[in-house]
């Protein structure tokens, strides 16, 4: 739960929205990232980094390039998360049921 | 009920209202329960502060992190209802009690999505990103 918040928060911002967006359709460095915004390659960076700090997003290393790609896995948890809710919870309502019991 | 809410957990309980709610609204009773079967929560991490615009926190200490949770109280109306929003996702949880013969008929009813994510611009919204995530993962 505690990543699913954190992405979720992520995601409150429309520039990182964009950004989840344009990964969808196939990797990109922080340049080609940041040509369709009026926003510096630092400003994009950061985002990447928010991004990367809640597990939407991964970053490797080829030779200079560092591609970003979008976890996928990661995203489609945020699409479940209405089940992710119910989960916690039931669980949390079991260990309640518990806990009262006489 | 607000429209957009999503009815989370519906349960029995067999324990009065009074009961229920003293769990739902002491450090003692959040400590109890609200890590469910996969953290603890330790009781002296407990504050409450059991007023409209008050802050109950806690910690959560799972296998792998401990983590503060902060939410606000938004109305408080013993011991039928508990509304409560967590200001880092935006997520409004509202709990009803109603007493049932000897013992209570809890409900956890969550707005659907946090605010921050229901966007009236659809092309940045979340449905498109899913959308353009679906059509990712087609691809061969």
């Amino acid at each position: 739960m505690s990543d699913l918040d954190a992405a979720f928060a992520a995601l409150g911002d429309p520039v990182r929205r964009a950004l989840v967006s344009r990964l969808a359709h196939g990797e990109a460095t922080v340049t080609e990232l940041a040509e369709p915004f009026e926003l510096t390659q630092q400003a994009i960076s950061h985002h990447v980094g928010v991004l990367r700090r809640c597990g939407l997003v991964e970053q490797r290393r080829e030779g200079t390039r560092r591609p970003c790609r979008l976890r996928a896995e990661q995203l489609a948890r945020l699409g479940s998360w209405i089940d992710e809710q119910r989960h916690t919870w039931n669980d949390r309502l079991d260990t309640l049921e518990k806990h009262l019991a006489p | 009920m607000i429209r957009g809410d999503e009815l989370i957990a519906v349960r029995r309980l067999a324990a009065p209202p009074s009961r229920v709610w003293a769990a739902f609204t002491t450090p003692d009773g959040i400590a109890a329960f609200w890590g469910g079967s996969h953290a603890t929560v330790p009781p002296e991490s407990v504050t409450v502060d059991l007023r409209a615009g008050g802050e109950f926190a806690l910690d959560t200490v799972g296998p792998s992190a401990r983590r503060r949770l902060r939410f606000v109280y938004v109305s408080v109306t013993e011991p039928c209802e508990l509304v409560f929003d967590e200001p880092l996702t935006g997520l409004r949880t509202t709990v009803t009690l109603r007493p049932d013969g000897d013992g209570t008929d809890l409900t956890v009813h969550q707005r659907g999505l946090p605010p921050s994510l229901r966007t009236a611009q659809a092309d940045a919204g979340l449905a498109s990103i899913l959308e353009a995530l679906a059509t990712h993962l087609e691809k061969p």
